[in-house]
Parts: structure tokens; sequence; C-alpha cells
């Protein structure tokens, strides 16, 4: 089977073998509809849309697509087979199309959710609040709009399999994530906004207890993924301002924001475990540990060499021999660049698979930028399970150098 | 088919006649330069390969407007496209697919073994001797000293042992001859 770079070649064959467009010169389309019959037109159609609205019908405007071109061996990977919309809905508070949750399974070993509304099977958001010019119309959501970075700002979050969470936010009715740090989220009213707390709490968990104006409620998670999912329309007393959460790789998370009680099966027995009142109740839990493996081991240091080339103008290229492969988004190269007088390290990854013996190149920008002296420290890092809580155990140190000035 | 040996202008004027095949050749021929460029401005493989299909496609836009020239160094011409395509994607934080869409070229995954591939491409492209080829070596000597060394003029003034504006004169020239023909496709 050809690859990319012979696909590509074909393609452009093809493309200089096709009859030549005509630049500038497009078809004009002439309306059929008599001058007169116009103005009964847009009054049918603007009354078809205020039907639409109220139905919470909506007609279908452009897909939402991913920002970058997404890689099957980089980054979050891309959808595979595994993607399933799941079967949660959620009313929203206001009417309209009900909001649901899809998982999606992707290339790099990661299950990342999308929370969004649901017309039909399809996840989406809407034209209205500010977002696409305010068509009224229902936006697809693709697949593989996910966000490898952890964020409540994005539609979706990603985890290694195993890993729970719940997560919270606050966010348009239209479902955009992300639109509350826009400029235009001003313009949003309270009335427009939602509280989204969703979750995979992981196949321990039973149901979720929240309160929503002075009452109780108990929610079933998704049975086999513990995926949960409440709209709310105002933030909890108890929440966060503008969202938060928290996610865990013991198979517990402590509940927080709009839920107050997790309800787990642990040993065939059910357990709660409560929002806790202070940070110290935190670490007290009343479900017994879940069986967890640490497969860390101490962090070895492999000594290989590694290349530092250094341009005038502060940018460097560190070359290294990867030792192990990369095949997932769990695992990984870093490299590692100390300041210890800003208590920090800055931190460049390489997000994408690689084999074992590759020679992998990667640019540092300002290689000077918070250094504390005349030299810096430079270090290859490969890191087994990058989304292990807390970071750093098990690391591998491939290799390190200093570099001068 | 045609003999290989046709020099890339020859190629062009042959596309824009009619002979697909002949954009398949020049394709064949400069993939690699321009790839080992791009792979070499770029954080990853995949980017480098987008940005290729991207600037290739804007290259058969161009071939094939019969109000543009056929550039005369064409080599130099698909290198300053590729520059413009890697710039745009800087400037807009990703690569667009403008020329592609144009060309209704449907769009193309790159897997693992791509990647490999373009690596594998890209290490075995001397960058440096194939940009010396298109540049005189008084020409090729400054502009290695001022983007690949990334030098200030002075330093390349001291290095190739001429006044500091000869330097310039001399990036200038090569950076001119580079950009060729170029009303680079948008």
């Amino acid at each position: 089977m050809s690859g990319y770079l012979d696909r590509l070649g074909e393609q452009l064959v093809e493309a200089a073998g096709a009859p030549r467009p005509e630049p500038g010169r497009r078809a004009a389309r002439r309306s059929t509809i008599p001058a007169g019959a116009a103005a009964v037109v847009v009054a049918l159609l603007v009354a078809s849309a205020v039907a639409l609205a109220v139905t919470g019908t909506f007609q279908t405007g452009s897909p939402v697509r991913p920002a970058e071109h997404p890689v099957a061996s980089a980054g979050a990977g891309v959808a595979t087979r595994g993607t399933r919309l799941l079967p949660i809905r959620a009313a929203d508070p206001g009417g309209g199309l009900p909001w649901g949750m899809r998982l999606v399974h992707t290339t790099r070993g990661l299950v990342c959710i999308q929370v969004g509304r649901l017309s039909g099977s399809q996840l989406g958001v809407l034209g209205q609040d500010e977002a696409f010019n305010n068509d009224g119309r229902f936006h697809p959501v693709a697949p593989d709009v996910v966000d490898y970075h952890r964020s409540t700002t994005e539609i979706s979050n990603c985890l290694p399999p195993g890993q729970v969470t719940s997560q919270e936010a606050s966010i348009p009715q239209n479902g955009v994530f992300g639109a509350g740090d826009s400029a235009d989220s001003a313009a949003i009213p309270r009335s427009a906004r939602r509280w989204i707390s969703y979750g995979l709490l992981g196949p321990d968990a039973v149901n979720v207890s929240y309160e929503r104006e002075g009452r109780d409620h108990t929610l079933p998670v998704d049975p086999g993924t513990g995926a949960y999912l409440i709209v709310l329309p105002t933030s909890p007393k108890n929440g966060f301002e503008t969202g938060g959460g928290a996610t865990s790789s013991n198979g517990f998370v402590t509940p927080q924001g709009a839920l107050s009680e997790i309800t787990y099966r642990v040993n065939g027995r059910l357990c709660s475990e409560s929002r806790p009142a202070s940070e110290a109740a935190a670490a007290h839990r009343k479900c017994p540990a879940l069986p967890f493996e640490t497969p860390f081991g101490v962090p070895t240091r492999l000594h290989h060499a590694i290349g530092v080339r250094v341009a005038a103008n502060g940018t460097a290229v560190v070359t290294f021999t990867a030792p192990r492969a990369v095949t997932s988004a769990i695992s990984g190269y870093a490299v590692e660049i100390p300041a210890p007088c800003h208590k920090g390290t800055n931190e460049i990854p390489v997000e994408r698979d690689v084999r074992a013996g590759q020679l992998i190149h990667v640019p540092i920008p300002g290689l000077f930028d918070n250094a504390c002296g005349p030299s810096v420290s430079v270090r290859v890092v490969y890191e087994p399970s990058r989304e292990h809580i807390p970071d750093g155990k098990g690391d591998v140190i491939v290799g390190e150098t200093t570099v001068r000035r | 088919m045609n003999g290989s040996s046709r020099p890339d202008e020859v190629l062009l004027r042959a596309t824009r006649d009619g002979e697909p095949e002949a954009f398949g050749e020049f394709y064949e021929r400069r993939r690699a330069l321009v790839l080992a460029y791009l792979r070499s401005r770029v954080l990853d493989a995949e980017t480098a390969g987008d940005l290729l299909g991207e600037t290739f496609a804007a290259a058969l836009l161009a071939t094939r407007d019969p109000e543009r020239p056929i550039p005369e160094e064409p080599a130099a011409w698909l290198m300053a496209v590729a520059r413009n395509k890697l710039i745009d994607s800087i400037r807009r934080g990703r690569v667009e697919a403008m020329a592609r869409e144009r060309l209704a070229l449907q769009r193309l995954e790159i897997d693992d073994q791509d990647i490999a591939r373009i690596d594998e491409l890209t290490a075995r492209t001397d960058l440096v001797r194939s940009v010396q080829e298109l540049l005189s070596a008084d020409q090729h000597a400054a502009l290695r000293a001022r983007i690949l060394e990334e030098l200030e003029y002075a330093e390349i003034a001291r290095e190739l042992r001429c006044s500091e504006s000869v330097a310039r004169k001399r990036v200038s020239r090569a950076l001119r001859t580079l950009r060729a023909g170029l009303q680079a496709p948008e």
C-alpha cells in the first residue's frame, strides 16, 4: 500500500490532468422567485425559524472540525471505531435540544469525553449566543475535536484508560466550551449560561447525588463507564466560580462542585463518598481502596548521549536516540530544562509516536530564556505514564548535558 | 513515458500544456528538497508533510494558470512557495488547505509509517547541498551563514572576509534568486 508521499503525488497528477477551472468566472445564479413573492418567502422563513426554535429542531449548519489536522500518531490521535455516543441525556433547563456525551477512543490510547447538545444521534453546538454568527443552526461536532491537554475550557477532556474524572464548567447554553474566556462572553446573559457537571467515574461507580433548587437528586451513572452528565441553570453553592474538577488514577474522585455524593460498589458492597467539609477531611475515604497496581519503580538514568545545537539567537535543537518506542499518548519523551532560580522546569514534550532507536530532533525556541546563570542543564526524559498523578514517578532520564551560552 | 532528464521548467510547461505526468515528475524530483526545508523548520513530520501537500498544490495551481509566467528557476520558486506556506502556517497557527481545496484534493492521513518515511527522506537529503545547486558559490555561502547558521551580518562579513554591506548584498541576491519568478501563489 502506498504511503502519504506517493498518494500525494498521485493526487497531484490527477489534479494536473483535471479540467482547468475558469478563475473569476462564476456562474451567475438567477432567482426564479418573482419580486412580489420575495417578501412572502422571507416571512415564511422567519415563521419557520420561530417554529424551529420553539420545537427545539434546528437546521444543520457547518460541522465543527478540529483546529488542526488530526494525526493518528501524534497528539491525541484520531477517533477509532470504539467511539460512541453514550445513552445519557440531560434536559436543558431552558428547553430545546437535550445535552449528551460522546466517548471518543483515539489511536493514541486515550479516552476523550465530548459534551454538547444533541440533535437526534448527533452531538454538536448551537449557532446562538454569539456563536456561528447567531445563525440559529445546529453545528455537529466531529469526534476528532478533542484536546489532549485537560482543560475545562475545551469541549472535551482526554484520559488514559483506567483514570477517572469529575469536571464542572460554566458554559453558554449553546454548548460552546471556552466561550467563557472570550471577549464576547460578556454579551451572554446569566440566563443563557449553564453549569455542566460531567465525568467518567469508572466501572465501580453506581450513582451521583446533587442538589438543585433546594432538593436532593440522585442520578444513576452509565453502567460500565460510570459516565454522568448534569446540566444546571446556575452554579452550585459550594462550587467553583467558572469550572474545575479532579482526575484520579486510583479509581475514586472526591465529590465536589455540583456533586454532593458519589456511590460506588466495591467488593459487592455499596459505599458512598461525600463532599468533604475540608481538605483534611478529603483524605479520609469511606470506601475501601480499590486494588491499584503502581507500575513504577525507582527513576532510572540511562546516561545516553544527547546533542544540543545552539544557534546565535538562542534557539536550539536537542537530538537524541529514543531508547524505547512510544505508541500512544500515555507515554512519551520530553526535553526538560530546569530553572532552579525560577523554581520551575521548562518542559518541551514530544507529542507523537516514535520507534525505539529513532533519532529525535526537538526544537527549543529559547534555550536560555529562563537561564539562571551562564549555562543551562538539558535533559531528555522518558515518561512511561505521562498521565500518572503525581507527575514524575517512574521517569527515565535518557541523558543530560550542560550547555554554556 | 517521458525521460526524467527534462529540466524543471520544461516539466512545468508540459504540465500546463496538458501532460499531467510531468507535474508528477517535478514532484518526485523536488519533494525531498522541499520536505527537508520544511522538516527543519517545523516541530514534527506531520506538519512538514501537510505543508508539502499545500506547497505542491499551490505550485500546481500557479502552473496551470495561463496568466502566470512559468518560473525560470522552478526549484527556487518552489522553495519560496514552501517558505510562504510555512510563514502563513505560523501566523495562523495551522496549516491551511486552501490550495488543496481549490484542486479538490482529498485530505490524506499521515500515519506512523509516513512519518518514518518523511524523516528518512529528510535525513537523506542534504538541504545545504540542494540549496547550493540553486545559487552561486558566494550567494550560497552568505545565505547559508544567514539562514541556516543564523549569524549576524557582521559575523558573516568576518567569516566571508568581506564588508558587511557586501555580505548583505550577497544574502539579498541569494534571496532574490530564490524568489525568482515569484509571484508566489496564494
